[in-house]
């Protein structure tokens, strides 16, 4: 078995609900980009150089976050369904799943740190945590920036601090973000005045799979826009408070939701658990959001032990809820169950939701 | 005016085997981030205009294309106002500085975000000096640097204060008292 389906096989270790904040912050993470002094950047590096940064910053990176031999991969040298693993488990960006140049990858044993090696620019180190632990990332990224440092040489400017291949990335090369749920005030018709305020203060809001994409099941990225004129640690504040006062948003409104709508609410968690435990078939944006439902019906008692809904419902665990979520996505079913095509991926899927909602 | 509202392009496409993706088209606003709305008004005197812009800058301008169409012409205004790209044949070596380094130009810049060396950031001048300064609202690194770069960087006290007391209330909303306490301390001594 290789490697990454080994990891496919295993629970996430930044996703571990209900986390903090009642589930509702699901996990963050605190992101620095650097470049090498003395090297073209990605985009201008020849093939042979591209090669060679990669193996050095394997090689460094590897030894900063004391991951073994096996976890310092050449993901152009993986197939593709792996390296959809290593996206839906967050540890490499959307631009590396294509494998079209020489790319790495090293992971930490704990699957809490992971370093890409000649993405847009030469390195971007990762750190993982459940919950709402953004300085705990920071003091992380920080301490294994520092280690790099005493080997390489960072591209840096007397002006503009740590150079980035985007401007928008230069100065601190710090991307600080949270992830979280946010039904409710999707639900209560508060959600958009919620993030034109966070837009207000340069925090981008983002659909679960960060730049580009759309919310899903009302799984949010807030982060930091800005990384020039202000230290790494206000930075990781400002995001982390905006964080917190979307979470409290969020429970007020879950309350007000329970006070004046309960019987809606348990109607679309219920209903959300039928289509769950029964479906035969189910595409991967099928799943997403009742998904989401039976996360809130979790988290407001609706489902769960002392919920009173029967005994299948009472044995729900969160842990269940986010083995689904990583565990039927694409390229896990891929790595799991074989290459299948579509159809029986989505049958697959199904299956597999059903028994584990329904497990004794 | 009638609005034609292109393709509200959800994203990069979801990764495919062998798919290989077109350079997106830059956001006019910003001029940085990729463009996912493309808006063509056509006015009653018949001329075509066309707006580009990316979702951060939708978001900022307060724009929400699902609920209904967008205010094409704040969003040109909002354009015009951004740094203006030279016109076809007419950029000179000013307006279109090249890194010596490694050839890229400003305008190759523009069009796909990705600059190509250290060199760049000096060579590319007052140009990418705007940019960075429209971007970030600020000009000048605060933040650490590595332990022997000869560049000192001055922390002024009142960044400091700041700092310090957007930890304070950090630790209090999260409930670390301990560490709250202790930032409450080192405020003090600030004085």
């Amino acid at each position: 078995m290789s490697v990454v389906a080994d990891l496919a096989g295993r629970p996430c270790p930044w996703l571990a609900s209900p986390a903090s904040h009642a589930g509702i912050v699901i996990s963050s993470r605190v992101r620095l980009a650097r470049n090498l002094a003395d090297q073209h950047w990605p985009r201008k590096a020849a093939r042979s150089k591209q090669v060679e940064t990669t193996r050095l910053l394997l090689e460094v990176g590897g030894e900063a976050i004391g991951a073994i031999e096996d976890l310092r991969l050449r993901l152009d040298q993986l197939t593709e369904a792996e390296r959809l693993v290593l996206f839906e488990r967050q540890y490499i960006s959307r631009e590396l799943v294509g494998g079209k140049r020489p790319c790495g990858l090293a992971l930490d044993p704990a699957g809490a740190c992971a370093l890409m090696a000649n993405e847009e620019d030469h390195l971007r180190l990762q750190v993982l945590r459940p919950g709402l632990a953004l300085h705990e990332c920071l003091a992380h990224a920080i301490e294994i920036d520092r280690r790099m440092e005493a080997r390489v040489a960072w591209a840096v400017h007397a002006q503009y601090g740590y150079l980035t291949a985007c401007h928008t990335n230069a100065g601190t090369g710090l991307r600080a973000s949270a992830m979280l749920h946010l039904p409710a005030l999707a639900e209560t018709g508060e959600l958009k005045s919620a993030l034109r305020a966070l837009a207000k203060l340069n925090l981008a809001v983002r659909g679960w799979h960060g730049e580009g994409s759309e919310p899903a099941g009302h799984l949010y990225q807030v982060s930091n826009l800005r990384t020039l004129g202000r230290d790494e640690t206000a930075i990781t504040a400002g995001v982390a408070e905006a964080a917190a006062q979307l979470a409290a948003a969020e429970l007020m409104a879950r309350e007000a939701l329970l006070s004046d709508r309960r019987i809606q609410v348990e109607d679309r968690v219920w209903r959300a658990w039928a289509l769950l435990t029964h479906a035969r078939s189910l595409a991967g944006d099928e799943l997403v959001e009742p998904l989401g439902w039976l996360r809130l019906g979790l988290a407001l008692g609706v489902l769960g032990p002392g919920s009173g809904g029967g005994a299948m419902t009472e044995r729900l665990a969160w842990s269940t809820l986010d083995g689904i979520w990583l565990q039927c996505q694409p390229g896990h079913l891929q790595s799991l169950h074989g290459t299948v095509d579509t159809a029986e991926r989505d049958r697959l899927r199904a299956d597999l939701v059903r028994a584990r909602l329904t497990a004794g | 005016m009638v609005h034609r509202q292109r393709g509200f392009d959800r994203g990069p496409p979801a990764p495919s085997i062998g798919g290989v993706s077109s350079a997106p088209t830059p956001c006019q606003l910003c001029r940085s981030r990729p463009a996912s709305l493309h808006l063509t008004a056509v006015g009653a005197d018949g001329v075509r205009q066309e707006v580009h812009a990316c979702p951060v800058c939708l978001q900022q301008a307060g724009v929400d294309p699902a609920a209904g169409p967008p205010p094409v012409t704040a969003l040109l205004a909002r354009a015009a106002d951004a740094e203006p790209a030279p016109a076809a044949g007419t950029e000179s070596a000013a307006d279109d500085p090249v890194c010596p380094e490694c050839g890229i130009s400003f305008s190759a810049y523009a069009s796909n975000n990705l600059l190509g060396c250290p060199i760049c950031y000096d060579a590319l001048g007052e140009r990418l000096a705007g940019l960075m300064r429209r971007y970030h609202g600020a000009s000048r690194h605060r933040g650490r640097l590595p332990a022997d770069t000869a560049v000192e960087m001055p922390a002024p006290a009142a960044d400091e204060r700041a700092r310090l007391e957007a930890e304070l209330r950090t630790a209090v909303a999260s409930e670390r008292y301990e560490a709250a306490a202790e930032l409450r301390d080192r405020l003090k001594k600030l004085g």
